[in-house]
């Protein structure tokens, strides 16, 4: 079975694959030396070599991938990447593009710890590549430091310092937490009804940002009101992702292209503008955009306007969907609601995958 | 006579059954959206061949009606494909020709000839006629009017 052999390698090789996922800013050199070693075969995974080896016998590389000379990877910017379109294709321009067969790309090509190959056999005649994405399933969560378990109990809920507990959980220093936006969009009182009778608390949907880019919503409950805001405000950090912000050269801060999103019966439409225009937007969309950063757009909701829909549809369109084709990862994780929707796609994302820049004309 | 539609079914179809390669019927019309489409990084390959697969030299030796374009097709690493959705903008039921200033208009955002302008990152597909061929902000730079046919994103 070509799944189980895939799964078993991957897991067996865990250690490896967590600091593959943990590594979150590494050097260009850092990520050469990966792809020049082996895989199965690194220092990081002599711990389990036999089981890897043993499972992945039938899976070793058929390519050279390692035999490749790592010469240099894409610029960034030359006089003739930037052209959108070259009209002619001399031979001197085409030496300039360079080969991506010569090397492998730190962004665009995975490691090759990350590619479980398997050859083909006389029960499955063709053969296959499995590739791991920084997937969560395969990969054990970080556990959590001691000071982040003494801030965050809840036994001291009221003396919880949000900035510190916060900089303990998430990368950002105590001063950046508290230089965040917060806006507190939905407060209200909902009932858990038991045979005893009413179970008040109160409910709270925090959004919250860094006025640059991270914007994050969460939701909190509490018997106390200010208890639950901070919940929710602390859900909210943790849940901040970026936002592709389109700076224009008037100096406008709007998303790239209109773009709408539909979340239950809310359906969300976001319209780019030009500098100065402002954020004409409802009051829920408002805080979101104030939070992130954006400063020229318009929005509109039709169907349902309620506040909690309504920020679940406008950061699926911000935050871009992450859907995995056919609904579900076909490993045995349902699909979620919430990644599902395309959601905006960046212009460094689309110029990236089509080869070319986008050019506008005015 | 197969029409326009055809190819943009048959690609975005393709795009979401993550096909290598689809055969499309072998036009003029078709070879010159296909054209397009590859300058502008949505495929990657464009090969003349037959109902049984790419093969320049099966396409000369064939008849007409075996014919085909065998069209390779793009995908990011994340498995989503570059050509996403392919949809007419001309229908049959209802032809749109734009001058020089509706495809302006059409191509910065704003309305023109009731349709849907194009957003960043959507190219579309004009048909100039004797002047061929073209995607919208070039037939713009060239000051030509014609059939918008198809809009590709």
């Amino acid at each position: 079975m070509l799944s189980v052999k895939g799964a078993s390698s991957a897991l067996s090789r865990t250690g490896s694959l967590v600091g593959v996922v943990n590594r979150s800013i590494t050097t260009t050199a850092q990520r050469f030396q990966d792809y020049q070693q082996v895989p199965g075969a690194s220092s990081s995974n002599t711990s389990t070599s036999s089981l890897s080896s043993s499972s992945s016998s039938s899976s070793k590389p058929t390519t050279t991938t390692t035999a490749r000379p790592k010469k240099f990877t894409i610029p960034a910017s030359t006089p003739y990447l930037d052209k959108v379109m070259p009209l002619h294709f001399p031979s001197r321009t085409l030496r300039e593009f360079p080969s991506l067969l010569e090397f492998s790309d730190p962004v665009l090509d995975p490691p090759p710890s990350s590619i479980d190959r398997s050859e083909p056999t006389t029960r499955t005649p063709y053969p296959s590549t499995v590739t791991y994405l920084n997937d969560p399933q395969h990969f054990d969560r970080t556990p959590p430091s001691a000071d982040s378990l003494v801030l965050s109990a809840s036994s001291d809920a009221d003396e919880v310092n949000s900035e510190q507990y916060l900089s303990t959980v998430t990368p950002l220093s105590a001063q950046e937490v508290r230089n965040l936006h917060r806006h507190a969009l939905v407060l209200k009182r909902v009932v858990h009804m038991t045979t005893k009778g009413k179970d008040a608390s109160m409910y709270a949907l925090v959004v919250a940002g860094n006025g640059k880019g991270l914007v994050g919503y969460g939701e909190g409950k509490d018997t106390n009101a200010s208890k639950a805001g901070r919940k929710a405000f602390h859900a909210a950090v943790k849940n901040m992702d970026s936002v592709d912000i389109h700076s224009g050269s008037d100096g406008a801060r709007t998303i790239e292209t209109q773009v709408e999103a539909k979340w239950g019966a809310t359906r969300v439409v976001l319209r780019p503008r030009p500098a100065g225009f402002g954020l004409r937007v409802p009051p829920v969309i408002h805080a979101i955009c104030r939070s992130s950063g954006i400063t020229d757009l318009s929005a509109a909701i039709y169907g349902s306007t309620n506040p909690v829909n309504t920020v679940k549809a406008t950061l699926q369109i911000l935050w871009g969907g992450a859907a995995p084709l056919g609904m579900g990862d076909g490993q045995g994780g349902k699909m979620r609601r919430n990644d599902k929707g395309r959601g905006m796609r960046g212009r460094v994302d689309i110029e990236r995958s089509r080869g070319r820049r986008i050019e506008e004309i005015n | 006579m197969p029409l326009h539609a055809e190819l943009c079914v048959s690609l975005q179809n393709a795009a979401k059954a993550r096909l290598r390669s689809v055969s499309v019927p072998s036009t003029k019309d078709n070879l010159s959206i296909a054209s397009i489409l590859l300058q502008h990084g949505f495929i990657h390959n464009v090969t003349k061949g037959t109902i049984q697969g790419p093969s320049p030299q099966e396409f000369q030796r064939s008849n007409l009606a075996s014919r085909r374009l065998w069209i390779d097709l793009k995908y990011r690493p994340d498995d989503r494909p570059v050509l996403e959705s392919m949809s007419l903008v001309s229908k049959p039921s209802r032809k749109l020709v734009m001058d020089d200033q509706e495809l302006l208009r059409f191509s910065t955002g704003r309305r023109a000839k009731f349709v849907k302008p194009l957003e960043m990152g959507e190219i579309g597909i004009v048909d100039c006629g004797k002047m061929g061929w073209w995607e919208v902000r070039d037939a713009i730079k060239r000051r030509l009017s014609g059939e918008v046919v198809a809009r590709v994103s």
